[in-house]
């Protein structure tokens, strides 16, 4: 007799992966609590959070968006201006510390900063660099949407009963004379960087836990039943500054932000982990589910990891009533409608 | 001299030939031809040359009955058009949220872009420098004072807007529903409502009553505030 002997089959790697099929590869998530259609759910963080939002809302599920387009805005146009993309209008939240430094905005702990990027008379939202195509027409009215979004955002921490977030990278660009971050380098997407004032970082696993903790913490102060679902996103960088080659760093990067999405789960009771990063990236799918380009996660997959989302919440708290909401795209948009500004550093780095 | 005006249409147009008939008053200054189809009937016009054509049957006998015996709009025949609902509605900015100039300019060019009203305007004015109106489709009428408040200024900046991002560029202009028929600042008051009959295009539906739950089409005495309105501001020459 030894503790091994009356494991579960999935509990075993040739059980549970070498003598299956992939796609009758199951039971790889447990969850902690139950997301049901009335719960309010918002989604933030890197490109693969799109996904998940998109997923639940064609299942009927009660995704939450606190920044609407107007109302006759066509779906396609509404998505250029990026509406309905996240839960409110903050752009892709890479970081940690870009998710606590939205939190502190929401929450009022910390000032909104003035700068403002300006080319050939239009405005650019240094924290949304690329959220208005164009540009705006004026600061204030950078300033007006700016404000829309934070609001938004903090509309999003009090009302809703799921926050999920993505996490994508641990390298981020600050402004080191106010301390602040931007979600891209400045003078990629616009603005123009400074080599005297804009720094460059690449968070070690205490930091990037830190913030992932005070975000949630912060929040949890409004909300106390605030519950949160962790992803790490399965999309290898774009490009890295960390000396390091891309590949090594994409591994590096992954590995702390799926070590503290696992120590948060571990240790909190309102914390979850999703395991979609594994699904796509586990060399037992072989690496199907990735686009030629073997950065973009393809349908296929998408739709493979929001099924084992859903399968695994229906086998844990039974099944929800079969409504669904929308038809089209059954489960997820195709990774060339994913608004992701960080996929503008390819411009820097010539063919691909 | 009276001036030709050229009345395009769909139900709703219904209010306005009823108004005009019960007006003799108006027509010592102005002579109104009605071309109206139920529902989107006028999707069959075609232009050729300086004629509107229609293209189905249906969509003929329709123009024949309610324009008096013509089978086609001779566009160089008039003074002015006015092209009345035809899936035009209004555009209200949301006030409680702030949109860029960008998005709110985007969401007016959707919300008017596949519409049969902008479809028929592009026509007429790709043959004829006459003045084009336009009318939205009446705003609904208000069926229980618990129905949420909105401001009419709102509903004028909504018309300002379409005006200024799409109308003015084909020099037409859209008209606002009269402030004295509006009510809550979104919705037309129940007594425009009551007793709206569908529009006469020589069937057996004719002057029937819509029935209760319809909330869209509108009465005469709705017809009369409309083309009073129309009127004055026709007069006025305020078109671009």
């Amino acid at each position: 007799m030894n503790p091994y002997e009356n494991l579960p089959d999935n509990a075993f790697w040739k059980k549970m992966a070498a003598e299956k099929s992939i796609f009758d590869i199951s039971e790889l998530w447990s969850p902690k609590f139950k997301v049901a259609r009335r719960h309010k759910v918002v989604t933030f963080g890197s490109c693969f959070a799109q996904h998940i939002g998109n997923a639940l809302e064609s299942r009927g599920y009660h995704w939450l968006s606190t920044e609407k387009p107007p109302a006759r805005l066509s779906e396609d146009n509404a998505r250029k201006y990026n509406y309905n993309v996240f839960s409110a209008r903050t752009g892709n939240i890479y970081t940690t510390s870009l998710l606590k430094q939205w939190v502190e905005w929401a929450l009022e702990t910390r000032e909104v900063p003035d700068e403002v990027w300006e080319k050939d008379g239009r405005f650019y939202d240094p924290f949304r660099p690329v959220i208005e195509p164009q540009g705006f027409c004026s600061e204030e009215e950078l300033k007006l949407s700016r404000q829309q979004a934070i609001a938004s955002f903090k509309e999003c921490i009090e009302t809703s009963d799921h926050f999920v977030f993505t996490l994508g990278l641990t390298e981020g660009w600050y402004n080191s004379e106010h301390g602040y971050e931007y979600p891209m380098c400045p003078g990629t997407s616009a603005g123009m960087y400074q080599d005297n004032v804009h720094a460059f970082s690449n968070q070690v696993f205490h930091e990037v836990l830190k913030r992932l903790s005070e975000a949630m913490e912060m929040m949890r102060h409004v909300n106390p039943s605030l519950k949160f679902i962790l992803t790490v996103s399965p999309v290898p960088l774009v490009a890295t500054h960390s000396g390091n080659n891309v590949l090594v760093a994409t591994m590096e990067s992954k590995s702390v932000l799926r070590a503290v999405a696992g120590q948060l789960a571990r240790t909190r009771p309102y914390v979850d982990y999703f395991p979609s990063y594994e699904i796509i990236n586990s060399p037992v799918f072989k690496g199907v589910f990735f686009e030629p380009n073997q950065r973009n996660v393809n349908p296929a997959g998408v739709r493979f990891v929001m099924d084992h989302f859903f399968q695994c919440q229906q086998e844990k708290f039974g099944a929800e009533s079969p409504v669904t909401k929308r038809s089209v795209k059954d489960s997820g948009i195709d990774s060339s409608e994913l608004v992701c500004e960080e996929e503008i550093l390819e411009a820097f780095g010539g063919d691909i | 001299m009276k001036r030709k005006i050229c009345v395009i249409g769909n139900s709703h147009v219904g209010a306005l030939k009823t108004a005009w008939d019960l007006m003799p008053e108006w027509h010592s200054e102005n002579e109104l031809v009605f071309f109206a189809a139920r529902a989107n009937g006028m999707s069959d016009l075609h232009l050729e040359g300086k004629h509107l054509i229609p293209r189905s049957l249906k969509l003929e006998e329709s123009i024949r009955f309610t324009s008096g015996g013509l089978s086609n709009i001779d566009v160089s025949d008039y003074d002015i058009f006015l092209i009345y609902g035809l899936q035009m509605e209004a555009f209200f900015i949301e006030q409680d949220t702030f949109f860029s100039a960008a998005v709110v300019r985007q969401s007016v060019i959707d919300s008017v872009s596949n519409t049969l009203s902008l479809h028929i305007l592009k026509q007429i004015r790709s043959v004829t420098d006459s003045g084009i109106y336009i009318g939205h489709c009446p705003l609904p009428e208000l069926q229980s004072v618990e129905e949420e408040v909105y401001s009419t200024e709102d509903y004028i900046s909504g018309v300002e807007v379409m005006n200024d991002e799409v109308f003015k560029s084909f020099r037409a202009k859209l008209i606002p529903q009269p402030v004295a028929t509006i009510v809550n600042g979104a919705f037309t008051k129940p007594e425009f409502s009551k007793g709206s009959k569908r529009l006469s295009v020589g069937d057996d539906r004719d002057e029937q009553e819509h029935p209760e739950h319809n909330r869209k089409h509108m009465n005469d005495a709705f017809g009369r505030e409309w083309l009073s309105h129309f009127f004055e501001q026709a007069s006025a020459g305020s078109s671009y």
